[in-house]
Protein backbone atom coordinates (compact mmCIF):
# COMPACT_ATOMS: atom_id res chain seq x y z
CA UNK A 1 0.00 0.00 0.00
CA UNK A 2 1.16 3.49 -1.28
CA UNK A 3 1.03 6.52 1.50
CA UNK A 4 -0.92 9.14 0.03
CA UNK A 5 0.21 12.68 0.73
CA UNK A 6 -1.24 14.41 3.42
CA UNK A 7 -1.75 11.46 5.32
CA UNK A 8 1.50 11.70 7.75
CA UNK A 9 2.55 14.84 9.15
CA UNK A 10 4.84 17.04 7.12
CA UNK A 11 8.01 16.41 9.67
CA UNK A 12 7.95 12.58 8.94
CA UNK A 13 7.69 13.07 4.62
CA UNK A 14 10.88 15.77 5.26
CA UNK A 15 12.61 13.01 7.62
CA UNK A 16 11.70 10.17 4.74
CA UNK A 17 12.97 12.13 2.33
CA UNK A 18 16.15 12.63 3.66
CA UNK A 19 16.90 9.30 4.73
CA UNK A 20 15.78 7.79 1.58
CA UNK A 21 17.82 10.36 -0.68
CA UNK A 22 20.49 9.66 1.50
CA UNK A 23 20.25 5.59 0.88
CA UNK A 24 20.26 6.02 -2.75
CA UNK A 25 23.16 7.90 -3.02
CA UNK A 26 24.95 5.59 -0.40
CA UNK A 27 23.60 2.00 -2.36
CA UNK A 28 23.87 4.03 -6.01
CA UNK A 29 27.32 4.75 -5.32
CA UNK A 30 30.16 3.99 -8.06
CA UNK A 31 27.09 2.09 -10.37
CA UNK A 32 28.87 0.93 -13.26
CA UNK A 33 27.26 0.74 -16.84
CA UNK A 34 25.91 -2.55 -17.09
CA UNK A 35 24.50 -2.45 -13.24
CA UNK A 36 22.28 0.56 -14.51
CA UNK A 37 20.97 -1.57 -17.77
CA UNK A 38 19.78 -4.47 -14.79
CA UNK A 39 18.70 -1.53 -12.48
CA UNK A 40 17.06 -0.01 -15.06
CA UNK A 41 15.18 -3.18 -16.13
CA UNK A 42 14.09 -4.38 -13.09
CA UNK A 43 12.70 -0.94 -12.23
CA UNK A 44 10.99 -1.15 -15.43
CA UNK A 45 9.73 -4.55 -14.16
CA UNK A 46 8.35 -3.51 -11.03
CA UNK A 47 6.87 -0.97 -12.89
CA UNK A 48 4.66 -3.00 -15.11
CA UNK A 49 3.65 -4.99 -12.63
CA UNK A 50 2.49 -3.40 -9.94
CA UNK A 51 -0.33 -2.27 -13.12
CA UNK A 52 -1.58 -5.45 -12.91
CA UNK A 53 -4.16 -5.45 -9.78
CA UNK A 54 -5.87 -8.45 -8.41
CA UNK A 55 -9.00 -8.35 -5.87
CA UNK A 56 -8.53 -9.15 -2.76
CA UNK A 57 -11.18 -9.30 0.33
CA UNK A 58 -12.76 -6.34 -0.60
CA UNK A 59 -9.83 -4.29 -2.02
CA UNK A 60 -7.52 -4.44 -4.28
CA UNK A 61 -3.93 -5.29 -4.39
CA UNK A 62 -0.45 -5.53 -6.64
CA UNK A 63 2.69 -7.46 -7.03
CA UNK A 64 5.60 -5.24 -5.70
CA UNK A 65 8.30 -7.80 -6.91
CA UNK A 66 10.63 -6.27 -3.70
CA UNK A 67 12.09 -9.82 -2.78
CA UNK A 68 12.41 -10.51 -6.49
CA UNK A 69 14.10 -7.42 -7.03
CA UNK A 70 16.38 -7.42 -3.92
CA UNK A 71 17.64 -10.94 -4.66
CA UNK A 72 18.89 -10.01 -8.03
CA UNK A 73 20.35 -6.71 -7.23
CA UNK A 74 21.01 -7.00 -3.91
CA UNK A 75 21.75 -3.55 -2.17
CA UNK A 76 21.24 -1.65 -5.23
CA UNK A 77 17.64 -2.41 -5.35
CA UNK A 78 16.89 0.68 -2.85
CA UNK A 79 17.48 3.34 -6.01
CA UNK A 80 15.31 0.89 -8.04
CA UNK A 81 12.52 0.80 -5.82
CA UNK A 82 12.46 4.32 -5.54
CA UNK A 83 12.38 5.72 -9.08
CA UNK A 84 9.73 2.41 -9.57
CA UNK A 85 7.77 4.41 -7.04
CA UNK A 86 8.57 7.90 -8.25
CA UNK A 87 6.79 7.04 -11.69
CA UNK A 88 3.80 5.14 -10.06
CA UNK A 89 2.87 8.03 -7.93
CA UNK A 90 3.80 10.50 -11.16
CA UNK A 91 1.57 8.16 -13.41
CA UNK A 92 -1.04 6.22 -11.16
CA UNK A 93 -1.10 8.39 -8.36
CA UNK A 94 -0.01 5.38 -6.13
CA UNK A 95 1.41 7.18 -3.05
CA UNK A 96 2.44 10.67 -3.63
CA UNK A 97 5.52 12.74 -4.12
CA UNK A 98 5.49 14.21 -0.51
CA UNK A 99 5.13 11.16 1.15
CA UNK A 100 7.58 9.19 -1.53
CA UNK A 101 10.67 9.52 0.97
CA UNK A 102 8.49 7.34 3.21
CA UNK A 103 7.19 4.62 0.92
CA UNK A 104 10.55 4.53 -0.45
CA UNK A 105 11.96 3.34 3.50
CA UNK A 106 8.79 0.91 3.79
CA UNK A 107 9.68 -0.78 0.25
CA UNK A 108 13.10 -0.51 -0.26
CA UNK A 109 14.03 -2.06 3.32
CA UNK A 110 11.66 -5.16 2.03
CA UNK A 111 13.80 -5.46 -0.99
CA UNK A 112 16.74 -5.15 1.52
CA UNK A 113 15.41 -7.60 3.81
CA UNK A 114 15.26 -10.37 0.93
CA UNK A 115 18.69 -9.52 -0.35
CA UNK A 116 19.72 -10.13 3.27
CA UNK A 117 17.93 -13.31 3.56
CA UNK A 118 19.01 -14.40 0.28
CA UNK A 119 22.87 -14.68 1.26
CA UNK A 120 22.51 -16.45 4.25
CA UNK A 121 25.19 -19.57 3.63
CA UNK A 122 24.06 -22.85 4.04
CA UNK A 123 20.53 -22.64 3.38
CA UNK A 124 18.69 -24.54 0.58
CA UNK A 125 18.08 -21.94 -2.52
CA UNK A 126 14.61 -22.82 -2.67
CA UNK A 127 13.63 -22.02 0.73
CA UNK A 128 15.54 -18.82 0.58
CA UNK A 129 13.56 -17.55 -1.77
CA UNK A 130 10.18 -18.19 -0.42
CA UNK A 131 11.81 -16.32 2.90
CA UNK A 132 13.16 -13.69 0.92
CA UNK A 133 9.81 -13.10 -1.22
CA UNK A 134 7.83 -13.32 1.96
CA UNK A 135 9.96 -10.94 4.12
CA UNK A 136 10.16 -8.25 0.71
CA UNK A 137 6.26 -8.29 1.03
CA UNK A 138 5.48 -8.35 4.30
CA UNK A 139 7.86 -6.00 6.17
CA UNK A 140 6.50 -2.85 4.06
CA UNK A 141 3.14 -3.97 5.34
CA UNK A 142 4.36 -3.83 8.92
CA UNK A 143 6.49 -0.78 8.64
CA UNK A 144 3.02 0.61 7.47
CA UNK A 145 1.35 -0.48 10.26
CA UNK A 146 3.47 0.79 12.60
CA UNK A 147 3.89 4.12 11.36
CA UNK A 148 -0.05 4.72 11.47
CA UNK A 149 -0.13 3.74 14.70
CA UNK A 150 2.83 6.07 16.01
CA UNK A 151 0.45 8.49 13.65
CA UNK A 152 -2.45 8.53 15.84
CA UNK A 153 -4.87 6.31 13.19
CA UNK A 154 -5.80 3.65 15.22
CA UNK A 155 -4.95 -0.36 15.67
CA UNK A 156 -7.45 -0.86 13.28
CA UNK A 157 -4.46 -1.09 10.33
CA UNK A 158 -3.40 -4.62 12.00
CA UNK A 159 -5.92 -6.16 9.93
CA UNK A 160 -4.15 -4.53 6.37
CA UNK A 161 -0.73 -6.51 7.91
CA UNK A 162 -3.86 -9.86 7.82
CA UNK A 163 -4.54 -8.84 4.18
CA UNK A 164 -1.06 -8.74 3.55
CA UNK A 165 -0.21 -12.31 4.33
CA UNK A 166 -1.76 -13.34 1.63
CA UNK A 167 0.17 -11.06 -0.64
CA UNK A 168 3.70 -11.61 0.92
CA UNK A 169 2.65 -15.25 0.19
CA UNK A 170 1.97 -15.46 -3.08
CA UNK A 171 5.15 -13.00 -3.31
CA UNK A 172 7.15 -15.93 -1.80
CA UNK A 173 5.76 -18.52 -4.66
CA UNK A 174 6.19 -16.16 -7.68
CA UNK A 175 9.96 -15.89 -6.04
CA UNK A 176 10.70 -18.86 -5.87
CA UNK A 177 8.72 -19.67 -8.80
CA UNK A 178 11.49 -16.93 -10.93
CA UNK A 179 14.71 -17.99 -9.12
CA UNK A 180 13.39 -21.98 -10.13
CA UNK A 181 13.41 -20.72 -13.50
CA UNK A 182 16.66 -18.57 -14.06
CA UNK A 183 18.99 -21.00 -12.55
CA UNK A 184 18.12 -23.39 -15.53
CA UNK A 185 17.44 -21.10 -17.66
CA UNK A 186 20.06 -18.28 -17.27
CA UNK A 187 21.75 -18.78 -14.12
CA UNK A 188 24.29 -16.00 -14.56
CA UNK A 189 21.40 -13.32 -13.58
CA UNK A 190 21.78 -15.03 -9.72
CA UNK A 191 25.58 -14.14 -9.99
CA UNK A 192 26.84 -11.01 -8.97
CA UNK A 193 30.41 -9.84 -11.01
CA UNK B 1 5.16 3.57 -22.38
CA UNK B 2 4.78 7.09 -24.29
CA UNK B 3 6.67 10.09 -23.05
CA UNK B 4 3.23 11.75 -23.36
CA UNK B 5 0.91 8.87 -21.34
CA UNK B 6 -0.90 11.53 -19.55
CA UNK B 7 -0.38 14.73 -21.46
CA UNK B 8 -3.47 17.03 -21.82
CA UNK B 9 -3.02 19.09 -24.89
CA UNK B 10 -3.63 22.41 -24.46
CA UNK B 11 -3.14 22.39 -20.74
CA UNK B 12 -1.19 26.45 -20.74
CA UNK B 13 1.94 24.95 -18.47
CA UNK B 14 2.99 22.96 -21.49
CA UNK B 15 5.73 25.21 -22.45
CA UNK B 16 7.00 26.10 -18.78
CA UNK B 17 10.37 24.82 -17.97
CA UNK B 18 10.24 21.69 -16.04
CA UNK B 19 12.23 22.77 -13.44
CA UNK B 20 9.97 25.80 -12.57
CA UNK B 21 6.65 23.00 -12.44
CA UNK B 22 8.85 20.71 -10.34
CA UNK B 23 10.25 23.23 -7.81
CA UNK B 24 6.78 25.06 -8.06
CA UNK B 25 4.64 22.40 -7.21
CA UNK B 26 6.71 20.18 -4.63
CA UNK B 27 6.62 23.40 -2.61
CA UNK B 28 2.98 24.12 -3.29
CA UNK B 29 2.65 20.29 -2.14
CA UNK B 30 4.94 20.85 0.56
CA UNK B 31 2.63 24.13 1.78
CA UNK B 32 -0.31 22.62 1.78
CA UNK B 33 0.85 19.50 3.87
CA UNK B 34 2.01 22.18 6.16
CA UNK B 35 -1.66 23.55 6.71
CA UNK B 36 -2.33 23.30 10.70
CA UNK B 37 -6.14 24.37 10.40
CA UNK B 38 -8.89 23.18 7.76
CA UNK B 39 -9.58 27.52 7.18
CA UNK B 40 -6.14 27.39 6.17
CA UNK B 41 -6.41 24.72 3.84
CA UNK B 42 -9.34 25.88 2.34
CA UNK B 43 -8.00 29.24 1.38
CA UNK B 44 -4.84 26.98 -0.26
CA UNK B 45 -7.61 24.81 -2.08
CA UNK B 46 -9.10 28.08 -3.09
CA UNK B 47 -5.57 28.86 -4.89
CA UNK B 48 -4.55 25.75 -6.24
CA UNK B 49 -8.19 25.76 -8.06
CA UNK B 50 -7.56 29.32 -9.14
CA UNK B 51 -4.11 28.11 -10.50
CA UNK B 52 -6.19 25.26 -11.77
CA UNK B 53 -8.76 27.40 -13.92
CA UNK B 54 -6.42 29.15 -15.77
CA UNK B 55 -4.48 25.81 -16.67
CA UNK B 56 -7.46 24.92 -18.85
CA UNK B 57 -6.92 21.41 -17.51
CA UNK B 58 -11.21 19.62 -18.33
CA UNK B 59 -12.77 19.23 -15.17
CA UNK B 60 -13.52 15.32 -16.30
CA UNK B 61 -9.58 14.55 -16.13
CA UNK B 62 -9.19 16.42 -12.97
CA UNK B 63 -11.99 14.11 -11.62
CA UNK B 64 -10.71 11.23 -12.30
CA UNK B 65 -7.60 11.95 -10.78
CA UNK B 66 -9.18 12.83 -7.49
CA UNK B 67 -10.43 9.78 -8.10
CA UNK B 68 -7.60 7.51 -8.01
CA UNK B 69 -7.28 8.80 -4.01
CA UNK B 70 -10.23 9.07 -2.48
CA UNK B 71 -10.44 5.27 -1.55
CA UNK B 72 -7.27 5.61 0.35
CA UNK B 73 -7.68 9.31 1.62
CA UNK B 74 -11.36 8.39 2.48
CA UNK B 75 -10.18 5.14 3.94
CA UNK B 76 -7.45 7.14 6.19
CA UNK B 77 -10.34 9.49 7.05
CA UNK B 78 -13.05 7.38 8.37
CA UNK B 79 -10.13 5.81 10.83
CA UNK B 80 -9.42 9.30 12.30
CA UNK B 81 -12.71 9.99 12.47
CA UNK B 82 -13.37 7.51 14.60
CA UNK B 83 -10.64 7.60 16.75
CA UNK B 84 -10.65 11.77 17.67
CA UNK B 85 -14.54 11.68 17.21
CA UNK B 86 -16.37 14.26 17.60
CA UNK B 87 -13.33 16.56 16.72
CA UNK B 88 -13.61 15.79 12.92
CA UNK B 89 -11.25 18.87 11.69
CA UNK B 90 -8.17 16.03 11.31
CA UNK B 91 -10.13 13.99 9.03
CA UNK B 92 -11.47 17.32 6.57
CA UNK B 93 -7.47 18.17 6.83
CA UNK B 94 -6.10 14.68 5.78
CA UNK B 95 -8.92 14.89 3.13
CA UNK B 96 -8.13 18.07 1.77
CA UNK B 97 -4.53 17.61 1.77
CA UNK B 98 -4.64 14.33 -0.20
CA UNK B 99 -7.06 16.29 -3.07
CA UNK B 100 -4.76 19.22 -2.71
CA UNK B 101 -2.13 17.29 -3.53
CA UNK B 102 -3.40 15.29 -6.34
CA UNK B 103 -4.28 18.22 -8.02
CA UNK B 104 -0.63 19.78 -7.77
CA UNK B 105 0.74 16.77 -9.13
CA UNK B 106 -1.81 16.30 -11.66
CA UNK B 107 -0.89 19.66 -13.17
CA UNK B 108 2.75 18.63 -13.20
CA UNK B 109 1.57 15.30 -14.94
CA UNK B 110 -0.57 16.99 -17.34
CA UNK B 111 1.68 19.37 -19.02
CA UNK B 112 5.25 17.46 -18.50
CA UNK B 113 6.58 14.51 -20.58
CA UNK B 114 8.26 11.98 -18.98
CA UNK B 115 11.61 12.80 -20.70
CA UNK B 116 11.01 16.60 -19.92
CA UNK B 117 10.33 15.67 -16.32
CA UNK B 118 13.77 13.37 -15.83
CA UNK B 119 15.77 16.17 -17.27
CA UNK B 120 14.07 18.32 -15.03
CA UNK B 121 15.52 16.34 -11.87
CA UNK B 122 18.92 16.03 -13.57
CA UNK B 123 19.43 20.09 -14.10
CA UNK B 124 17.71 20.03 -10.40
CA UNK B 125 20.93 18.07 -9.39
CA UNK B 126 18.98 14.95 -8.09
CA UNK B 127 21.11 12.05 -7.17
CA UNK B 128 22.58 10.82 -10.40
CA UNK B 129 21.60 7.42 -9.73
CA UNK B 130 18.23 8.17 -9.82
CA UNK B 131 18.15 10.05 -12.88
CA UNK B 132 19.87 7.75 -14.78
CA UNK B 133 17.83 4.60 -13.43
CA UNK B 134 14.61 6.71 -14.26
CA UNK B 135 16.20 7.40 -17.66
CA UNK B 136 16.77 3.78 -18.16
CA UNK B 137 13.22 2.92 -16.53
CA UNK B 138 11.82 4.74 -19.17
CA UNK B 139 13.75 3.06 -21.83
CA UNK B 140 12.92 -0.44 -20.25
CA UNK B 141 9.37 0.23 -20.19
CA UNK B 142 8.62 0.82 -23.80
CA UNK B 143 11.31 -2.75 -24.53
CA UNK B 144 9.23 -4.78 -22.62
CA UNK B 145 6.07 -3.35 -23.86
CA UNK B 146 8.11 -4.07 -27.74
CA UNK B 147 8.67 -7.72 -26.85
CA UNK B 148 5.20 -8.13 -25.33
CA UNK B 149 3.97 -7.28 -28.87
CA UNK B 150 6.70 -8.87 -30.81
CA UNK B 151 6.14 -12.42 -28.54
CA UNK B 152 2.23 -12.36 -29.53
CA UNK B 153 2.66 -11.82 -33.27
CA UNK B 154 4.88 -14.52 -33.42
CA UNK B 155 2.45 -16.50 -31.42
CA UNK B 156 -0.29 -15.53 -33.78
CA UNK B 157 1.48 -16.46 -36.70
CA UNK B 158 2.45 -19.64 -35.05
CA UNK B 159 -1.22 -20.88 -33.70
CA UNK B 160 -3.38 -18.30 -34.90
CA UNK B 161 -4.57 -17.82 -31.68
CA UNK B 162 -3.69 -15.89 -28.50
CA UNK B 163 -2.22 -17.70 -25.19
CA UNK B 164 -4.35 -18.96 -23.01
CA UNK B 165 -4.03 -18.42 -19.47
CA UNK B 166 -1.89 -21.17 -18.54
CA UNK B 167 0.83 -20.19 -20.55
CA UNK B 168 0.63 -16.70 -18.98
CA UNK B 169 3.39 -18.06 -16.59
CA UNK B 170 6.03 -18.66 -18.95
CA UNK B 171 4.88 -16.02 -21.41
CA UNK B 172 6.23 -13.69 -18.16
CA UNK B 173 9.09 -15.21 -17.84
CA UNK B 174 10.11 -15.64 -21.19
CA UNK B 175 9.32 -11.81 -21.60
CA UNK B 176 11.48 -11.12 -18.43
CA UNK B 177 14.62 -12.92 -19.88
CA UNK B 178 14.02 -11.56 -23.29
CA UNK B 179 14.28 -8.14 -22.39
CA UNK B 180 17.21 -8.46 -19.85
CA UNK B 181 18.99 -9.70 -22.57
CA UNK B 182 18.06 -7.01 -24.92
CA UNK B 183 18.49 -4.26 -22.39
CA UNK B 184 22.01 -6.22 -21.42
CA UNK B 185 22.75 -5.34 -25.25
CA UNK B 186 21.18 -1.84 -25.26
CA UNK B 187 23.49 -1.55 -22.11
CA UNK B 188 26.65 -3.02 -23.95
CA UNK B 189 25.97 -0.59 -27.21
CA UNK B 190 25.87 2.35 -24.83
CA UNK B 191 29.11 0.96 -23.16
CA UNK B 192 31.06 1.13 -26.41
CA UNK B 193 29.81 4.39 -27.08
CA UNK B 194 31.69 5.81 -24.05
CA UNK B 195 28.90 5.43 -21.43
CA UNK B 196 30.19 4.90 -17.66
CA UNK B 197 26.77 5.06 -15.79
CA UNK B 198 25.91 8.36 -15.45
CA UNK B 199 24.17 11.04 -17.75
CA UNK B 200 26.03 14.09 -18.99
CA UNK B 201 24.18 17.14 -17.93
CA UNK B 202 23.33 19.38 -21.49
CA UNK B 203 23.65 22.62 -20.72
CA UNK B 204 20.49 24.15 -18.89
CA UNK B 205 18.85 27.48 -20.51
CA UNK B 206 18.17 30.30 -18.34
CA UNK B 207 14.39 30.31 -16.45
CA UNK B 208 12.10 32.84 -18.47
CA UNK B 209 9.66 35.33 -16.78
CA UNK B 210 7.21 32.91 -17.71
CA UNK B 211 8.71 29.84 -15.77
CA UNK B 212 9.20 32.54 -12.80
CA UNK B 213 5.71 33.65 -12.58
CA UNK B 214 4.51 29.67 -12.82
CA UNK B 215 6.72 28.95 -9.71
CA UNK B 216 5.94 32.10 -7.95
CA UNK B 217 1.92 32.27 -7.91
CA UNK B 218 2.29 28.49 -7.11
CA UNK B 219 4.28 29.34 -4.50
CA UNK B 220 1.79 31.27 -3.04
CA UNK B 221 0.41 28.71 -1.13
CA UNK B 222 2.16 29.31 1.12
CA UNK B 223 1.12 32.62 2.37
CA UNK B 224 -1.75 31.25 4.09
CA UNK B 225 0.33 29.55 6.58
CA UNK B 226 1.51 32.94 8.07
CA UNK B 227 -1.84 34.30 8.50
CA UNK B 228 -3.06 31.70 11.34
CA UNK B 229 -6.70 31.74 10.50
Amino acid sequence: MHIADGILPTAWCAAGHVVALGAVVWLGRRVEAWEVARMGMMSATCFVVSMIHFPLLGTSVHLGLFGLTGILLGGRSFPVIFTTLLFQALLFQHGGLLSLGVNALNMGLGALLAAFVWKAPRVPSGLRAAVAGFAGAFLPALLLVAEFQAVGYGKGFAAIAAVYVAVACVEAALTVTAISFFRHAKPALLESR
Amino acid sequence: MSGRLLIVDGCRWGPVDSRAKIVGLMGAALAVSAAPTVPVLGVQLGLIGGVLLVSRLPLKWTLQRCALVTPFAAMMAAFLAFERAPDYAPSLLVLGKAYGSVLLLGMLIASTTVPDLVVGLQRLRFPSVLVVTASFTYRYAQLLEDEWARMARARLSRSGRGAGEAAWGSRFAALFLRSWDRAERVAACMEARGFNGSMAVGSAHRLEKRDWMFAGSLLLVAFPLLWRL
